[in-house]
């Protein structure tokens, strides 16, 4: 009995090491600030090759690019409304979003890409009243899909494309909506609505290897899931999540407020098993906010609402 | 316990929603309408009526006005009252969505226990300046909204709409940093920091006024700050108007001025009655009313029978308060009072521009002679010249003189004369 209760405590001890040794990713040294004072600019998305950092401004008008260290700031469009979600094409040389233009007090919407290194733009949809979805790459960086009122469609990237496509996604997509999670099967032409949880979700991603969702309740907490819907695990609260490269972390942020102010916002790290949560920033005075992961992982670009700036941090493990 | 006051009218204004209220309409538009709050906000009027249940409540009637108005998709940021919902993940579903418009329905408080405060504010977010900072090394904002041209132009349009609705004492459309205290602590609202659309938050009014509260507790009441908002809508996007209007009153007794519950009034033409609830507000309202005249009366024990004639008119808000008379209790009692004397207020808003509204309570019937002139005493225009019934009245000046010439802008006076009372007021046009 009394060996049993010692091998008990050495399992445990080993156990607690193995955490320790796992969740021990930390911030190294002080932020970088990567924007000038002066400009707001918020809600950074690394590029996959890793060389531009894009960002918008105040209502998500325009998109920018910034290199990693803080060079080259430069426009990329003044579309408004372009850069909620903007996604970079996976060969890091286009992005995509839905640019907004108001005519006689209406709203018009319209899936446009845009190319890096030339400032070339693409209009890929007509413009709609309504097009209540956003935009995500499939195939290489030739096409996008929106899931919207209209149902699935897809958009090709070329010279004078308006109009759909009827190509077949060569990844797995998945999106979020009112009814719950729309999963596109790589190769699938049609979709499956997930329900891991009732009620409407938000934020939702896939994993690097495609086999994981995480996403977001709208009582503000992250699940994360089997891409087909199964092994439901609940992570505690949290918003915005984002999947390291690696599949291995998810990055999110925990806001507060009191129905009329933000009070705080934090960053943090969490294994997608629910292990090794640590707050990052932890600061009262500072709103650190929509994180993205650099492609090699060991770097998090995130807006700060006060000082209405994009900055960088370095991660070590 | 919230009381759900159901009435004939409210089924009769329903069967007819879809045929009468709009003949033009909001297609084209997707609209989010925010429920303030949520179940961890405790913040409650003096017997308990929640914010945040108020503010579920108007949206979900406002969600109705504008479905009917065939709005192409109205969200609410919340579906039930019962889930705490953030304010990132309010703003992120209407920019998921991509929604034309945003607004987010709150109502006051001064965090006193017996608040009279009961005016009407509207917020909307503005821009900020990170090239200026404030001495705490915050960005100031500038004194413009982030909008501009649009979210402005709708609070303003709001204002006045829920103003007329409710009756507050006057209306206010502020900057949030400004409002909230600049350099000294302001901030945005947190629900409109990231909208990619244009929105505005409104405080119908105080929850923490008593009075006020109890008109809350009545729905079809907060139908009409759901109808102000839905009739600003039209306003803004210039899509026509509501070719309805709605009536609402308060019965009272004219002696004491308190508010009277269980008074049914009947409205003719059409036969429609409405019975006051029992949450001491004296009110009813009957929507959906084609323009005309109509005549609102009521009998009541222990006040003479009452009837007064009242015009409606489509797109607007018509008013018919009713102070009854007690009847007397035995032979040589005294006559009782009259609803207090004659008595002219001041205009609103003032200064003004292009028009203000000016209201004027009378005794008894009389010939009432209103008249603005100039500082010289000089007629400029006359608004009312003839009989007028006891009661409460308005009388709106739009800045035309007699000859319909727009007046230069400057100081006014307003003056009303009946019998051996005469008053005046000052008004000020600043076009």
């Amino acid at each position: 009995m009394r060996l049993l209760k010692v091998f008990g405590v050495i399992m445990v001890l080993l156990l607690s090491r193995i955490e320790i040794a796992q969740a021990q990713i930390r911030v190294a040294g002080k932020p970088k600030r990567l924007t000038p004072s002066g400009r707001e600019f918020m809600q950074p998305v690394w590029s996959p090759a890793g060389e531009w950092i894009a960002l918008t401004s105040s209502g998500y008008n325009g998109i920018w690019l910034v290199k990693p260290d803080g060079a080259g700031l430069k426009p990329l469009t003044a579309d408004l409304a372009v850069g909620y979600k903007m996604k970079w094409s996976p060969d890091g040389k286009m992005l995509v979003g839905r640019a907004a233009k108001f005519e006689n007090h209406r709203r018009y919407n319209a899936i446009k890409a845009y190319e890096a290194a030339t400032k070339r733009e693409f209009l890929l949809s007509d413009f709609r009243t309504l097009m209540p979805g956003l935009p995500q790459w499939t195939n290489g960086s030739q096409q996008v899909a929106l899931f919207s009122n209209r149902g699935l469609e897809f958009f090709q990237v070329a010279d004078h494309a308006i109009g759909k496509t009827q190509e077949a996604s060569t990844r797995a997509l998945v999106f979020a909506n009112e009814q719950g999670l729309i999963l596109l099967p790589a190769g699938a032409k049609t979709q499956q609505l997930l329900q891991p949880v009732q009620g409407e979700v938000v934020n939702a991603a896939l994993s690097s290897d495609g086999g994981k969702i995480v996403f977001e309740s709208l009582n503000g907490r992250l699940y994360v899931c089997k891409n087909d819907g199964s092994a439901l695990l609940d992570l505690g609260r949290g918003e915005r999540p984002q999947w390291s490269p690696d599949g291995g972390k998810i990055a999110f942020m925990i806001s507060s407020d009191d129905g009329h102010r933000l009070l705080g916002a934090d960053l943090y790290v969490i294994r997608p098993d629910g292990s090794g949560k640590i707050n990052l920033t932890d600061s009262k005075a500072l709103f650190e906010m929509n994180c993205t992961w650099s492609p090699d992982g060991k770097r998090l670009a995130y807006d700060e609402r006060n000082s209405r700036a994009v900055w960088v941090m370095e991660l070590a493990e | 316990m919230i009381q759900v006051h159901q009435s004939r009218p409210v089924l009769f204004f329903f069967l007819l929603f879809p045929v009468l209220l709009f003949s033009q309409n909001l297609a084209g538009l997707s609209i989010c309408i925010d429920p303030g709050h949520g179940p961890a906000n405790v913040n409650a009027g003096p017997t308990g009526l929640r914010e945040a249940d108020i503010n579920f409540r108007v949206a979900g009637f406002l969600k109705e006005y504008l479905k009917a108005a065939k709005v192409d998709t109205v969200l609410l940021t919340h579906l039930n009252n019962t889930t705490n919902i953030s304010l990132s993940a309010r703003e992120q579903i209407a920019n998921n969505f991509g929604v034309t418009w945003f607004h987010s329905v709150h109502h006051n408080a001064t965090g006193a226990s017996n608040s009279t405060a009961r005016y009407t504010l509207m917020l909307l977010e503005e821009r900020r300046n990170p090239s200026q900072t404030c001495p705490n090394g915050s960005a100031s904002g500038i004194g413009q909204p982030d909008w501009p041209g649009q979210a402005d132009v709708m609070s303003n349009i709001m204002a006045r709409r829920i103003w007329e609705a409710y009756r507050t004492t006057n209306y206010l459309t502020r900057l949030d940093w400004t409002f909230y205290g600049g350099c000294n602590g302001g901030f945005n609202l947190g629900v409109l920091n990231d909208l990619q659309m244009p929105g505005e938050l409104s405080e119908a009014t105080f929850h923490d006024n008593r009075l006020e509260e109890a008109k809350m507790r009545n729905n079809d009441f907060l139908r009409m700050e759901a109808r102000a908002l839905a009739m600003s809508f039209f306003d803004y996007f210039k899509a026509g108007t509501m070719p309805t209007g709605a009536l609402i009153g308060i019965v009272s007794n004219s002696e004491t001025g308190a508010p009277l519950d269980g008074i049914t009034v009947t409205l003719n033409p059409g036969n429609r009655v409405y019975t006051t609830d029992n949450w001491k507000n004296g009110l009813y309202v009957f929507d959906g009313l084609l323009p005309g005249d109509y005549t609102i009366s009521m009998s009541a024990a222990g006040f003479r029978d009452f009837s007064r004639a009242v015009k409606v008119t489509a797109h607007a808000f018509s008013y018919g308060d009713a102070p009854l008379i007690p009847v007397l209790t035995a032979v040589g009692d005294k006559q009782p009072a009259m609803p207090a004397k004659f008595r002219l207020e001041q205009n609103f808003p003032n200064p003004f521009y292009p028009k203000t509204v000016i209201r004027y309570f009378m005794p008894h019937q009389a010939q009432v002679n209103i008249a603005i002139v100039d500082p010289l005493g000089r007629l400029v225009r006359k608004l009312t010249d003839g009989m007028v019934e006891s009661g409460e009245h308005h009388v709106q000046w739009d800045g035309l003189d007699e000859k319909a010439v727009a007046v230069a802008s400057g100081i006014y006076f307003i003056k009303i004369r009946s019998g051996d009372f005469s008053a005046t007021r000052k008004l000020v046009l600043a076009r």
